[in-house]
């Protein structure tokens, strides 16, 4: 009669079922490194803060350009007028967006608004106090 | 030990390349596999063993030796675990397919996993047990931690982790007996 108990003393149970990828232990060394001393967070410079608003204003471009270009096609259809071709719309509504919005950022104070994301010689110190990576420091040096 | 006091001593005195390479060297593979039994995915283990690093490696400043360096990082790596599976519970619990089915397919599937019919039958018992529970088991059984060790891992004094083996241990028990068909 068999000890039900017992059965978990069964040589069988002890023995690991599991596997690793081959090479996985080989390279288990670099691939932590990578992630570990990889995560300290970089500096965002001048363009990755501008970067999303450029892209948002091109859209915007691009939007009603089309637009303008697709009215203007429209309203000479049926007309007896001559009428402007559509790419010259599409120039003139670019041309006249681009002149606004330079216009807007010359009355804008985009320095006052980039102060606020530039960090001070405090927030970096504190910054590199509490990251854990040399990395870090080297790659923040490295972008100066 | 003797690595642990190098790898403190590599990490104080800014040596800091070579205290990681000496801590994922002694401990990275044990870490790993003390994950894997108790998650089974190799995917799941890999994920888990990398936060592990990351949390250790920024918590390393504020440790003060008042434990040993291996039940540390066994105790950051056990919150990991401890955390997923039970995110995992909840949304088992959302699901609508049965927990112990799916565990048994993913297995079936896994080319990672050469376990017997028993062995196979061993993992869904332990699968089965609540996460705390189930850690117990894994450090106790396969690990064979001694319960002082599991006391500094889990927080909980060494008289109540014997009570919960006991448990563990019966209930995987009763389970084995019932899924091999394995008569008094």
């Amino acid at each position: 009669m068999t000890n039900n108990k017992d059965i978990l003393e069964r040589e069988e149970f002890r023995q690991n079922p599991f596997t690793a990828p081959e090479g996985y232990f080989a390279s288990l060394e670099d691939q932590l490194r990578d992630k570990v001393l990889g995560t300290g967070k970089r500096p965002v410079g001048l363009v990755g803060v501008l970067k999303p608003a450029l892209m948002m204003v091109c859209s915007f471009a691009v939007i009603i350009g089309l637009g303008y270009g697709v009215l203007s096609l429209t309203n000479s259809i049926g007309s007896g007028q001559p009428q402007m071709s559509a790419y010259d719309a599409v120039a003139d509504a670019v041309e006249n967006f681009d002149s606004a919005m330079f216009e807007y950022l010359d009355e804008y104070d985009l320095d006052g608004y980039m102060a606020q994301f530039t960090p001070s010689e405090e927030d970096i110190m504190r910054y590199f106090a509490t990251s854990s990576t040399d990395a870090a420091l080297y790659d923040y040096l490295a972008s100066l | 030990m003797a690595e642990d006091k190098q790898i403190l001593e590599l990490y104080r005195s800014g040596e800091r390349n070579q205290a990681f390479n000496l801590l994922v060297r002694q401990y990275g593979e044990q870490l790993y596999w003390h994950i894997r039994k108790l998650v089974a995915s190799h995917e799941d283990a890999n994920d888990l063993l990398q936060n592990t690093y990351v949390k250790a490696w920024n918590a390393l400043d504020s440790f003060r030796e008042d434990s040993k360096l291996y039940t540390w990082l066994y105790r950051i790596a056990t919150n990991e675990v401890l955390t997923f599976l039970n995110r995992k519970k909840i949304i088992g619990f959302l699901s609508i397919n049965s927990n112990e089915a799916a565990f048994e397919r993913r297995l079936a599937a896994d080319e990672n996993f050469n376990g017997t019919k028993v062995q196979l039958s061993l993992q869904k018992a332990v699968n089965k047990l609540p996460p705390k529970q189930k850690v117990v088991f894994s450090l106790r059984y396969w690990e064979e931690m001694k319960y002082e060790d599991m006391a500094e891992v889990l927080d909980t004094s060494p008289g109540a982790l014997k009570a919960s083996y006991h448990h563990a241990y019966q209930k995987v028990v009763d389970y084995l007996k019932k899924d091999l068909d394995i008569g008094d």
